[in-house]
């Protein structure tokens, strides 16, 4: 009885750590809005620095740290890498390709 | 939030650990203090504003990357006037001494824009209403790579998508947007620190208020020279399109989302502000004006530093993989070229590897 009021007792505590380390960790408990990740991923960086993120339709940007106007931003120099998996918000997002002339709107090229 | 969180999951463990005591107590706290820890570290390194309020120093380019991205060379290719479409220009183009940034003196062309583009319609940028289609408006990109279509739906989500219910940009009784659908709401809307009256408002601005296009002169070299080390992106325009728009940098989008507004692009990717007139934060297609003949991607203007920007795409759909970290390669028939980034990146190029003419 003694032990498995133990046991039960560690699983529990175990179980409360292990769900607190996963609030902390990022792309799960990470609310902050997508926007802000080029930024993010470059607040604590070097100029030239290795970055990448990840957006709201789990795309990768993969890139360097560079310089636009006095901060850091990740500029992405390797294709995007699209996840096989569903996007997060598929119901106003666009693909990155998106091309106005789809809509069938843009004037054509003067002559 | 965050610190939030860690105070929370503190007070919670601290909660367990007075239910127990012992040897057993010890041997969890131990564990369970090295999870918290752990948890804490990661949660202020991912503590970044968004704002890009960092303190990193980037007054001179102290590039010491040694990655396995390619250095630039000097190209071979020029800038072209003739692929300059005529309408987009207020005088033809000439040549003129100029001073590069790098100091060498060499001769530049002179490319006098009309700032409105010779090849589209500006607009539409806001959705009327609520209930308003993809096709009564603009779209909007925040740099986080994704674009937005600016319908009605998209005004509702705004709440979901930026995680801030305080987003409420139309009048609940009647569903219409709200607009800066005049001269004044347009030049206040465009500044920072929007007091209270101005936020949760869809920004727009119409040519008509500033007398049309605002004229603007670029000095671009003849021969790109490279420079010592790339160039920072600044305030500055970046480059200028074959149809007369300027490319400009990254629009500020932690500012204008801190006023609960959103500045409406067209789906060309441009807006209109008092102060630079009608120009492009990212290329959508509109400008892609000159096809190459070998499948590589259409040339859609000139950066500052004389050097071509190609679209991001070649023709059989795919990126270069081997660009270097201001977005430019190198290849036989073009020499060293640049590829714009996504429109939903919010940018066209990350630096300048030439060096640079002007912007007036």
């Amino acid at each position: 009885m003694m032990l498995s009021s133990t046991f039960s007792f560690k699983l529990r505590h175990l179980c409360l750590c292990f769900l607190l380390a996963l609030i902390a960790m990022p792309g799960l408990g990470h609310d902050s809005p997508a926007h802000e990740a080029p930024w993010a991923v470059c607040a604590e960086q070097k100029l030239g620095d290795y970055c990448e993120y990840e957006n709201g339709i789990r795309e990768l940007f993969r890139g360097t740290c560079r310089a636009i106007d006095t901060h850091l931003l990740c500029v992405r120099n390797k294709p995007i890498i699209k996840s096989e998996q569903a996007p997060l918000k598929p119901a106003i997002a666009t693909e990155t390709s998106f091309n106005p002339a789809d809509l069938g709107r843009v004037e054509p090229l003067a002559p | 939030m965050y610190s939030a969180l860690s105070k929370t999951s503190l007070v919670l463990v601290q909660g367990v650990f007075r239910q127990r005591s012992g040897v057993q107590k010890n041997y969890l706290q131990a564990l369970s203090w090295a999870i918290l820890f752990s948890s804490v570290l990661v949660l202020s390194g991912c503590g970044g504003s968004g704002d890009g309020s960092n303190n990193s120093s980037t007054d001179t380019d102290t590039d010491t990357d040694t990655g396995t991205d390619t250095d630039p060379v000097a190209g071979i290719a020029s800038v072209d006037p003739s692929f300059f479409l005529a309408d987009a220009l207020v005088t033809p183009i000439t040549e003129e001494s100029c001073t590069l940034s790098g100091g060498t003196q060499t001769t530049c062309y002179r490319i006098e824009i009309k700032g409105e583009p010779a090849n589209q319609d500006i607009g539409p940028f806001c959705p009327p209403t609520i209930n308003a289609t993809a096709e009564e408006g603009g779209i909007w990109f925040d740099g986080s790579g994704m674009v937005y279509e600016l319908s009605g739906d998209f005004i509702l989500d705004l709440p979901n998508i930026y995680g801030d219910s305080n987003w409420q940009l139309y009048d609940a009784a009647t569903g219409a947007v709200n607009i800066t659908n005049t001269q004044a709401l347009c030049e206040a809307g465009a500044q920072p620190d929007l007091p209270e009256e101005l936020q949760n408002f869809c920004v727009e601005c119409s040519l008509d208020y500033f007398g049309g296009g605002t004229t603007r002169v670029f000095l671009l070299p003849k021969n790109p020279v490279t420079a010592s080390s790339a160039g920072n992106i600044g305030r500055d325009s970046v480059g200028v399109t074959l149809n007369g728009v300027s490319m400009d940098p990254p629009a500020p989008v932690d500012q204008i989302l801190a006023g609960y507004t959103i500045a409406a692009f067209d789906d060309c990717g441009g807006h209109v502000n008092p102060n630079a007139g009608y120009h492009y934060h990212g290329a959508t297609g509109c400008t892609e004006t000159i096809d190459q003949t070998d499948g590589h991607a259409s040339l859609l203007g000139y950066a500052l530093d004389g050097y071509g920007i190609h679209a991001m795409l070649n023709t059989d759909g795919l990126e270069p993989s081997d660009l270097d970290q201001c977005r430019g390669h190198e290849d036989d028939t073009r020499g060293y070229h640049y590829h714009a980034a996504s429109a939903g990146e919010n940018m066209f190029v990350g630096c300048l590897t030439g060096e640079q003419g002007s912007v007036q």
